[in-house]
């Protein structure tokens, strides 16, 4: 009798303390897909969710437009404002399933750590959503309607997780943000979405992901286009599958390399007051196009190809370090990471003017690559 | 007589040398004698018969005297229950006893021919042979052939008077399979009792019999092999069955509640079956099976989880394949427990856990839909098992056609009327299939009521809740024992050589011991792995 007693008050005490009480039915959702903020020239915050219109998604024949829907509402705060939707949106906004948050280039400007505290914060958010930086209100962003079916910011997240393909563009999840956001030594780092119109007369504007966007800390500093996007990605070792397209030194024949692996080591050296890195860059790619110039297809040595593309990837790795260096004066590679594993007591000393120790620090680039093959081709060795 | 020896059976058999034995002693202690042939005293081959085939109710005697002047006696000994009792008298007893009479004066009086003439002149069965070894008579007796005795003769006559194969025995109805025996018990407790001798041809099995209810006597008969069930097991149903003391029991289903280890309990720990195979398998595997009068039904004792999971089909089959079946099986039974109240659970507390595509298409199906998603799954639960019901009820063709109409109002008019979402439908639909799976009714049944359970836990608390119950049930699985046997072994206790052949299905060759979860002793079942080899 003790024991079920005992039991039955556990289970009692257990119920009534689990936060299972917020029962709602799937239908009466609002599910929001993306998020935009931006300001308003009153210094409010502007908040516009894309909500997904599940009633048109699976209708038969569901009209591109049909599926979802904006509503925006201005805030003293982001979470002002989205409480502020309700007060529009006829469906119990949720945002766990969210997958993409647009921000205005001047909220980026002005720093991220202003907007950041509701997203640390709430409970339902989830931080696998893609954040992106847009020059045009992000309303404009969103109302992107396609052709195949997609609310646009799911679309939004489907060419964020394609970047793989490319290696050209960098996209920071939620959870990247918030923690660049509130460290003071990263540099954070996302990409920009445009908007293009379509390609012809009958098709829709597009949305394309054009720059990465890089950040002093948490404010906007300037952008990289896709050459400097590449070596980004090389040196923060976040290169997945991408092409190098060069000149060959005998024949002048256009060589495209597909590197399909790609592995960076970053060694930071701190002798007598002095600051140096060297970046090993381990790649191993196959011949994947040729475009032959002068004569026709002849055969191809690998090994001069390989030092060539060693010497491409240096001189790309090279210039993009120096632009940092000198242009922006900013580590947005993030050095500083390895550099503070590794020497932890010196680092908190220079912490502060890291941006300028970096600009003046020696950078050496060392390339090693490993050309295994002319993907698929019938004459082995000969292309 | 034969309660007296029932209750002698609580302590097990001791083995015995063959000079200790008293033929005056009670047959129940003799099990096993050294002796390869038979002798010329009469006295003495009925009682090393007797004592090979002790425990079998169904061992006859029928005495006849051969000669008057002086009197031969002579002693016909058969297996009851698979002897064809029109033949024995026609072929056997007739001839003989007639021949008293008819016989001349001076064959009366000396009787001293061979066995040889008698079945020369006599016996008029087609089949007859002359046996002296004690072993090969002990097997033509459990096939059920007739054995002559003559005093004074160290041989013995072996006659043909084997029941003819039953025709009684039916299709199984509930326990299908498509490869295999296509046989089932019968409601004739004699014909059951020829079923099974005739698939177990050994000494040691034991049929014993006894009378439960006062008013409507009716007969139960236990069986078991001697030297391989547990002997403990075998007196606790003995004193289970004993204490019954009623008016009278409707078949082996009302016997069951009444030596039921936890009586009051959703779940089942005995097993039942109509399938004379599935009790042989068991039997020999040392359970003890216990069969009703007018039933058509087995009980087998003691019973574990994966019983309820297993077809005999699976041993007539590619063991990978078998194997899958059983996963399939094992799926399903958390299929039927828990798809329902996962899904109510996940539609309304936990919609972050959906994939984004799929609440988005959860959500636009189930727009309009005025009920909560409890209350729409246990409408189409309620409804499901309504049409189930009215399906098994109706004659055949009309349950048909119930089920098409069922499908059709249910899975096109309900959903068009806009009163249930398609994914409710599916949901059930295919916890529906699943609980069809399992080839056991007894067990499904029980895991379709706790599926209710946990729905109503799901609505209120959630995937919380669903864990709850789901710890519950398993905590009441863990708890039940049947006849001292853990009713979740081989699971708990985790015994990974009894899964082998329980829970999946390995190849036969490799199954090399009987599970120590039900018997301790004779865990052997062959030498070694007998795996077929090639030679070069």
């Amino acid at each position: 009798m003790k024991k079920t007693m005992l039991l039955l008050s556990l289970l009692i005490v257990i119920t009534f303390t689990s936060s299972c009480w917020s029962r709602r039915e799937i239908e009466d959702l609002g599910f929001v897909m993306g998020l935009g903020i931006s300001k308003t020239e009153a210094g409010l915050y502007t908040v516009v969710a894309q909500l997904a219109n599940a009633n048109a998604i699976v209708s038969e024949a569901p009209n591109s437009t049909e599926i979802y829907t904006l509503v925006k509402a201005e805030g003293l705060t982001v979470f002002d404002a989205l409480r502020n939707l309700s007060m529009i949106a006829k469906r119990r906004l949720y945002i766990a399933h969210l997958t993409a948050i647009v921000i205005h280039e001047e909220i980026a400007k002005e720093g991220l750590s202003l907007i950041m505290g509701v997203f640390l914060q709430d409970m339902e958010l989830r931080l696998g959503s893609y954040v992106f930086i847009s020059q045009v209100p992000p309303e404009e962003i969103f109302d992107t309607p396609n052709f195949i079916g997609l609310v646009p910011a799911m679309g939004l997240e489907l060419i964020a997780e394609n970047y793989g393909a490319n290696s050209k563009i960098f996209i920071s999840d939620l959870h990247a943000t918030v923690e660049a956001v509130n460290n003071p030594t990263l540099n954070y780092v996302t990409a920009l979405v445009e908007k293009i119109p379509g390609p012809s007369n009958s098709e829709m504007s597009q949305m394309n992901l054009s720059r990465i966007v890089i950040f002093d800390n948490d404010k906007l500093a300037g952008y990289l286009d896709y050459e400097e996007g590449q070596a980004y990605n090389f040196i923060t070792n976040n290169f997945r599958i991408g092409l190098i397209v060069f000149e060959h030194a005998g024949s002048k024949d256009k060589i495209v390399i597909e590197i399909l692996e790609s592995s960076t080591k970053i060694i930071p050296e701190y002798r007598d007051g002095e600051i140096s890195f060297r970046i090993v860059l381990n790649i191993k790619g196959n011949i994947a196009e040729r475009i032959p110039i002068l004569q026709g297809f002849s055969e191809l040595d690998i090994v001069p190809v390989q030092n060539q593309l060693n010497q491409v990837i240096e001189d790309k790795l090279k210039t993009a370090i120096d632009s940092a260096q000198q242009d922006f004066k900013i580590d947005y590679f993030n050095l500083s990471k390895d550099f503070s594993r590794k020497y932890p007591k010196e680092f908190k000393e220079m912490q502060e003017e890291w941006n300028d120790i970096f600009s003046n620090a020696k950078i050496d680039v060392e390339v090693k690559s490993s050309v295994i093959h002319s993907a698929l081709n019938k004459n082995r060795g000969r292309i | 007589m034969r309660k007296s020896n029932i209750k002698k059976l609580k302590k097990p058999v001791k083995l015995i040398n063959k000079d200790q034995i008293d033929i005056k002693e009670d047959i129940e202690s003799i099990v096993e004698i050294n002796i390869n042939s038979i002798t010329s005293d009469l006295t003495t081959n009925i009682h090393i018969i007797n004592s090979l085939l002790a425990k079998s109710y169904d061992l006859r005697f029928r005495y006849i005297d051969i000669s008057t002047i002086p009197t031969t006696k002579s002693v016909v000994i058969y297996l009851e229950s698979i002897t064809d009792t029109n033949k024995l008298e026609s072929t056997v007893i007739a001839p003989l006893m007639q021949g008293i009479v008819e016989r001349c004066l001076d064959e009366r009086v000396r009787f001293s021919a061979s066995p040889y003439a008698i079945v020369k002149e006599i016996l008029i069965n087609s089949s007859i042979k002359v046996m002296e070894d004690i072993s090969m008579i002990i097997d033509e007796v459990l096939v059920g052939k007739g054995i002559l005795f003559i005093d004074g003769y160290s041989s013995a006559i072996i006659i043909d008077i084997a029941r003819e194969a039953d025709k009684k025995s039916t299709e199984p109805k509930t326990e299908k399979i498509i490869n295999g025996p296509q046989e089932a018990f019968v409601e004739d407790i004699e014909s059951n009792i020829y079923i099974l001798r005739k698939r177990i041809k050994s000494k040691d099995f034991v049929i014993k019999e006894l009378q439960i209810g006062e008013v409507n006597r009716s007969t139960v008969k236990v069986l078991y092999i001697n030297n391989i069930a547990d002997a403990k097991i075998v007196d606790e149903l003995f004193s289970r069955l004993n204490t019954i003391k009623i008016d009278t029991i409707y078949g082996s289903a009302s016997l069951k509640e009444y030596i039921n280890d936890s009586p009051l309990n959703i779940f089942p720990t005995i097993y039942s079956t109509e399938r004379p195979d599935r009790v042989e398998a068991m039997l020999l595997e040392g359970r003890v099976a216990i069969i009703c009068d007018v039933c058509p039904i087995a009980l087998v004792v003691p019973s574990v989880v994966s019983d309820f999971f297993s077809t005999p089909e699976e041993y007539y089959i590619n063991f990978y394949f078998a194997t899958f079946n059983r996963v399939i099986g094992y799926i399903g039974a958390f299929i039927v427990m828990f798809l329902p109240s996962i899904y109510i659970s996940l539609t309304t507390f936990h919609q972050e856990m959906i994939p984004t595509s799929l609440a988005l298409t959860l959500a636009g199906t189930r727009a309009g839909v005025p009920y909560p998603a409890f209350v729409e799954a246990l409408m189409m639960e309620l409804a499901f098992e309504a049409l189930r019901q009215a399906g098994t009820r109706l004659p055949t063709h009309v349950g048909q056609a119930v089920s098409i109409v069922g499908a059709l109002i249910i899975g096109q008019a309900a959903v068009e009327a806009g009163l249930v979402s398609p994914a409710v439908v599916i949901v059930v639909a295919i916890t529906a299939i699943f609980s069809f799976t399992m080839p056991y009714n007894n067990f499904s049944m029980a895991l379709r009521l706790t599926r209710f359970f946990n729905m109503a836990l799901a609505a209120i608390l959630g995937i919380y809740g669903v864990m709850t119950g789901g710890l519950l049930i398993l905590l009441n699985l863990l708890s039940l024992r049947s006849f001292s046997v853990p009713l979740m072994a081989p699971f708990s206790p985790l015994n990974l050589e009894d899964m082998r052949d329980w829970v999946f299905r390995f190849p036969q060759w490799t199954i090399t011991k009987r599970s120590s979860d039900i018997i301790k002793d004779n865990l052997k079942k062959k030498s070694s792995n007998l795996k077929p080899t090639t030679k070069k």
